[in-house]
């Protein structure tokens, strides 16, 4: 593989998986608030 | 964080992404000196996996001492952050493995620890997955994490200095190892990557927090409901 891709893909790479992991928890975290929140409303 | 903080941590990162492509000449001694500049986002996900592993230790300490929750949260949560940073340390290493080594794989010490090391830790979470009952898993992981740290502070800092091992010793402190604008690059990265994680554990946290209040309302719930069903009784 050309050298440059290489090191062009690398902090791509760190960003998809902190992006990743991030996107996650945030997704995870309204999913639960909105369960509190419908919780609350019962 | 606050939206202030992540936004110049956004910016801070990007600038040492930056300067790792625009400003840092190619590196000399590397059979590709270009792809050398891999190094700058590699070693900084490296240290993070030390100390992520590091903070889950002193996280399972202090929940041995003090029993609370929280603490046990926090080990967790840390547990989890060094598990991506030592995938994305294996990652990208691999891939300056394949330009700089030949192969993306050479079961290099350094390599082969690491994946012991992955393999540890995995183990503690199907450890945490076993066991049900919240205070009886927290105890028995913390124990664990305790036992994970001796071998794997010899995993990254013992074991590749005693065995002969492609990976360099010595480089990042040292006037002759690195080059000063790829330590300054390095260690600028890592600045940044190291507020992206304080950003991560916190919201790691707020959502065990959530799935807590959730679970104190079921249990509320039931209770509310045991007793009516009680009372028509």
């Amino acid at each position: 593989m050309n050298p440059l891709v290489t090191y062009m893909i690398t902090p791509l790479l760190i960003w998809a998986g902190i992006f990743g992991y991030l996107f996650w928890l945030d997704m995870r975290l309204r999913a639960l608030e909105k369960r509190l929140e419908e919780e609350a409303r019962r | 964080m606050s939206t202030t903080g992540k936004i110049l941590t956004g910016i801070w990162t990007a600038g040492a992404i930056v300067a790792a492509f625009l400003w840092l000449p190619p590196a000399q001694g590397f059979r590709s000196p270009e792809a050398a500049r891999i190094v700058v986002f590699h070693v900084p996900c490296a240290i993070l996996t030390f100390v992520a592993f590091l903070v889950n230790a002193a996280y399972s300490w202090l929940y041995l001492r003090s029993r609370h929750p929280l603490t046990d949260a926090k080990a967790n949560a840390a547990a989890e952050l060094g598990m991506l940073f030592a995938v994305l340390a294996t990652v990208t290493g691999s891939l300056f493995a394949m330009e700089q080594w030949g192969s993306a794989w050479n079961w290099d010490p350094r390599e082969t620890s690491i994946v012991m090391l992955m393999l540890v830790y995995a183990a503690y979470f199907v450890l945490r997955g076993a066991v049900e009952e919240k205070s009886k898993r927290a105890r028995l992981s913390a124990a664990y994490a305790l036992l994970a740290f001796p071998a794997m502070v010899f995993l990254i800092w013992i074991l590749p200095r005693i065995v002969e091992s492609l990976h360099p010793t010595n480089t990042l402190f040292s006037r002759s190892g690195l080059d000063a604008s790829y330590r300054i690059t390095l260690w600028s990265f890592f600045a940044g990557l190291l507020a992206v994680f304080v950003w991560m554990f916190r919201l790691r946290l707020q959502v065990e927090l959530a799935e807590a209040r959730l679970r104190q309302q079921y249990h509320r719930d039931a209770i509310a409901e045991a007793t009516l069903a009680g009372e028509i009784q």
